[in-house]
């Protein structure tokens, strides 16, 4: 690659993406102001709360999906491992298996299709979008081949109260949210293999020569993606206790989007937990309210990628003459 | 293009590439007449060329807008061919004459291609991201104005174009995407244009303090795939003799796909026409081919994507460097 | 470079194998594209298909887009035109783009009728209907008033807006609310992207916004088990009156648990058997009389000589106390 973006902060007294956490911050206090101004069922706890269970999995996604940017990697067959998990749990579900089994088996599956992923990428050094699009080709493929025609419907809600439960007064989606983030933002920022993440996406070449294991370390980055992406089958399924076949069209691309909203850089080296999450409540608060509001869902993608093009504007505009942002 | 380089040595890795895709083509094609008594037979040359003019449109502008290196990648090609159709169609609509419309198309086309280039190149969002935006942006309001309903009614002689034959092929094909390919593949290697592109990929801070205006080079291949996806989307229109607000969805990662699997290295620098073309026709004959054998669209997907990675991984050319030496 | 190419032959062979090389030539062969390969519905077609396949000696072979996709289903219909069989039945998904092709497939001699849903204006040679769009979407109104009174409140949850068949059913649902039911407020039309979890998002917030919502119509059999789960989510069961032209497969749990209340649909399995029945009738050149009588089916069929539909019969209504009778 060439070098002219490549003058990226290896030293940083101030957090790099502070400013779009902060944007982004604006934005969504703008936006809610907005919307609860227009809808009095805007700022209930109860729409919030709803509102929080339909990004479960994207927030999930994304925490992963985060660290796999950072590392200078992307993963657009997120949304196939998701799919690929979720039937693997509908059928064993189906098959009787209990809670206990199908969660690590879900989990699994998940962690493996991530790490087929990694493997591809490291060991034969195929660029990772051409190898997660490749493997998102085979994903949906699978996806088809197992399930067919035969949704599975009337699955056991056993983890449904992970996502729909109550701790207090504290949802218990929240909670794994939290609990998500908390592990994600540990390995980041606490562990050897947060930094390993770090020096890769800035410079891979040197994070080699000074003794970093890049491969393995590209590999666990993918696994830790498709686990997250095993848990969020999993709580899908809690979720909906339905098996079909378009789950997870979407996901990919919206934690790809939330991700970069969130500040962490495409190319690599910097990146935000925080502002991830910020990225996805911007994204689900703007499904959310603008149903509320009662604007057709037909102008919804129109309207976020609007946003989308305006809040990377800006902030490309305020930081023109700052070329480490970029 | 292709049978005079026999004599020429394969060090080249674009040509050795190449040679490797024409094998590959010959392999489908042998295993598609063996799989298929309706595949071996003339009347599949132009059922088959028929769906190429339109994703080679795309792959084309992708190929170059990835050669010249950033790393840049167009993912709103599916959203502009739909958007422009839904123009194209408005117009006809309130009585502007179908030929001057499509003329028109073509300068909306060329107009949102350079708003992408301006977004990736002057403000620097990275082009992932930037056509990420647009993307969600052009096909949501293609969607959202028609509200889903395609606008009909185009007079038959517009059908010319899209089913017309002329010598037995398709005229999108003869008339279209065969002096599109040709005129872009002079440019690319006989014409200094074309150099500075190539040089824009492989290092753009030399290009750039060697004089090069690398933005406006940039800028000018983002719109030049601005124009060729409305090229793509008045041939689909003068096919269906309807434009359709959903025309190009899904398009965006096939043209990538298409792009990379010709030999176009995602992050710039290598590639060239004749393997995308090539590219085209492979993936096309394998569609075709497993459809006439009446062998299910997932299986189609899945060895597209195999055929992605496995082309594209270091298996493949450490292979292919061995026997090039021999 | 040799073993790249050993390796792609190898798969390819590999596909062979799996697409079995069986290829019959004596029989008639009746294909059909859906509108997309993966969801109960059509393969309970299939079933049914395949059984009057092998009722009345002709090949059957089914094959659909993996999306909702005009131009992949078009692809798959000339595929069907190719390989000269002799009766294509397509559902299409965009009327427009089907008609230059049903045209040259009609001028090279090949059968192409309708089934499941129409291409009005195209050259088709006729519709083989579960029922009439208007009918359905009279019937599930119909049935939703029973239940909430004319004067309530109600949302529509479909399908992608680019589906010509569900935007059929809207209309037919709108107008006979503006005609019949003029109280009733239909507050949202909302299109998600084909997911349930989507379908789950707008039914959710249908209700946050509309405190007194009566009902919610989904019209695509995707959007029904988000549906039912939104309602269950909301501990609503049996307060909001629930609805689509579901398969009560896919809704059965709802519609026990009284998330779900009712769903209007037809037999897609018989929907399945009468296209194959209808294909070997135009296949031989046998004309149908009004009330044709198809051996295996138990079925009210008419012929409509007018629209040149033939009619599969009554759309039924499955609720709570007769949904387990069916497994489909």
């Amino acid at each position: 690659m060439a070098s002219v973006g490549d003058t990226r902060p290896a030293l940083r007294f101030v957090s790099p993406t502070a400013s779009r956490e902060l944007a982004l911050m604006a934005a969504i206090i703008v936006v809610s102001i907005i919307f609860a101004s227009v809808s009095p069922y805007f700022l209930t706890v109860n729409n919030l709360v709803q509102t929080m269970r339909a990004g479960l999995e994207l927030a999930i996604v994304s925490a992963g999906m985060t660290l796999v940017i950072i590392m200078g990697g992307i993963d657009v067959s997120v949304g196939g491992i998701v799919a690929v998990s979720a039937i693997v749990i509908g059928k064993a579900y189906q098959a009787g298996l209990p809670a206990y089994l199908v969660t690590p088996i879900g989990l699994l599956v998940g962690t493996a299709l991530g790490s087929f992923n990694g493997l591809v990428t490291a060991k034969l050094k195929v660029p990772p979008i051409i190898a997660t699009l490749g493997s998102m080709y085979i994903f949906s493929a699978i996806m088809f081949l197992v399930i067919g025609g035969a949704w599975i419907s009337g699955l056991p809600g056993t983890l449904s109260p992970l996502v729909n439960g109550w701790l207090g007064f504290i949802p218990a989606s929240a909670l794994v949210i939290a609990a998500v983030y908390l592990l994600a933002w540990l390995l980041l920022r606490k562990l050897p293999f947060g930094n390993h993440i770090y020096a890769i996406g800035c410079d891979e070449q040197s994070a080699r020569l000074v003794g970093i294991n890049v491969d393995r370390t590209k590999v666990m980055n993918y696994a830790l993606l498709g686990f997250l992406a095993g848990l969020a089958a999993l709580l899908y399924v809690a979720r909906l206790r339905n098996v079909e076949i378009n789950i997870g069209t979407t996901i990919a691309l919206e934690a790809i989007a939330a991700t970069i909203l969130g500040g962490t850089n495409i190319r690599g080296g910097v990146g935000s937990l925080l502002g991830t999450l910020l990225g996805v409540t911007f994204i689900r608060i703007m499904q959310n309210g603008l149903v509320l509001t009662g604007v057709s869902s037909l102008w919804e993608t129109v309207i976020i990628g609007s946003l989308l093009i305006i809040v990377l504007t800006a902030d490309a505009l305020r930081n023109r003459n700052n070329p480490r942002a970029t | 293009m292709t049978s005079k380089s026999t004599g020429l040595s394969v060090t080249d890795p674009l040509r050795a590439r190449l040679f490797m895709l024409l094998a590959l083509w010959v392999v489908a094609i042998i295993v598609m007449a063996l799989l298929s008594p309706y595949f071996w037979r003339a009347s599949t040359i132009p059922y088959l060329l028929q769906y190429v003019p339109i994703l080679g449109l795309l792959g084309l502008g992708q190929t170059l807008v990835i050669l010249a290196g950033g790393p840049g990648i167009d993912l709103s090609v599916g959203s502009i061919l739909s958007l422009v159709g839904v123009a194209v169609g408005a117009l006809f609509s309130i009585g502007v004459d179908i030929w001057i419309a499509s003329a028109i198309g073509i300068v909306l086309g060329a107009a949102l291609g350079c708003l992408n280039g301006f977004l990736v190149n002057v403000l620097r969002i990275p082009s992932l991201m930037a056509t990420l935006a647009t993307m969600f942006a052009f096909g949501g309001f293609a969607l959202a104005v028609t509200a889903g309903r395609p606008i009909g009614g185009f007079p038959a002689s517009f059908s010319w174009l899209g089913q017309g034959h002329t010598f037995g092929l398709p005229n999108a094909f003869v008339f279209v995407l065969l002096p599109v390919a040709l005129i872009l593949h002079v440019m690319l290697t006989r014409t200094t244009v074309g150099r500075h592109i190539v040089a824009c990929g492989n290092d753009d801070r030399a290009a750039h303090l060697s004089g090069l205006n690398v933005i406006r080079l940039r800028i000018g291949l983002y719109t030049l795939s601005g124009v060729l996806a409305a090229l793509g989307s008045i041939i689909s229109m003068s096919w269906f003799l309807a434009a359709r607000p959903d025309a190009g969805r899904g398009m965006e990662l096939l043209a990538v796909t298409i792009a990379v699997l010709g030999g176009t290295h995602i992050f710039g620098g290598t590639g060239g026409v004749p393997g995308t073309i090539v590219a085209i026709l492979i993936v096309t004959t394998l569609q075709i081919g497993l459809q006439l054998a009446n062998i299910s669209a997932a299986w189609q997907l899945g060895l597209i994507g195999m055929l992605l990675i496995v082309s594209v991984s270091r298996l493949s050319t450490l292979r292919f460097g061995q026997g090039a030496k021999s | 470079m040799k073993s790249i190419l050993a390796r792609a032959a190898l798969g390819l062979i590999a596909t062979t194998f799996i697409a079995g090389t069986a290829i019959a030539q004596d029989k008639v062969r009746v294909a059909f594209v859906p509108q997309i390969q993966g969801i109960p519905y059509y393969v309970a077609m299939e079933e049914g298909a395949a059984k009057a396949a092998e009722a009345f000696d002709v090949e059957y072979i089914q094959q659909g887009p993996t999306s909702t996709n005009a131009s992949d289903q078009l692809r798959i219909f000339e595929s069907f035109v190719n390989q000269g069989v002799e009766v294509v039945g397509v559902s299409p998904v965009d009327v427009e783009t089907l008609k230059p092709a049903i045209a040259r497939a009609r001028e090279q001699g090949t059968h192409v009728i309708t089934s499941d849903a129409d291409a009005a204006g195209s050259e088709r040679e006729f519709y083989v209907a579960q029922a009439m769009d208007q009918d359905l979407g009279y019937t599930i109104l119909d049935e939703m008033v029973k239940r909430v009174g004319a004067d309530a409140k109600i949302s529509i949850i479909s399908d992608a807006p680019t589906i010509a068949s569900l935007n059929a059913w809207i209309a037919a649902i709108k107008e006979r609310a503006e005609s019949e039911y003029p109280d009733l407020e239909i507050v949202a039309v909302d299109h998600t992207d084909g997911t349930a979890s989507r379908a789950f998002q707008f039914a959710t917030d249908a209700m946050t916004r509309n405190p007194d919502l009566a009902g919610i119509i989904g019209i695509a059999s995707t959007t029904c088990p988000g549906i039912g789960q939104a309602v269950e989510a909301a501990g609503r069961q049996g307060e909001i009156v629930t609805a689509g032209f579901c398969s009560p497969n896919t809704v059965k749990d709802y519609v026990l648990s009284d998330a779900m209340t009712y769903s209007v649909l037809w037999n897609p399995a018989d929907l399945g058997y009468l296209t194959v029945w209808a294909g070997k009738q135009v296949a031989e050149g046998a004309a149908f009389n009004a009330e044709p009588e198809v051996e295996g089916l138990d079925a009210n069929v008419r012929w409509l000589e007018d629209e040149k539909i033939l009619l599969l019969g009554d759309p039924m209504v499955f609720t709570k106390e007769n949904i387990e009778q069916f497994d489909f």
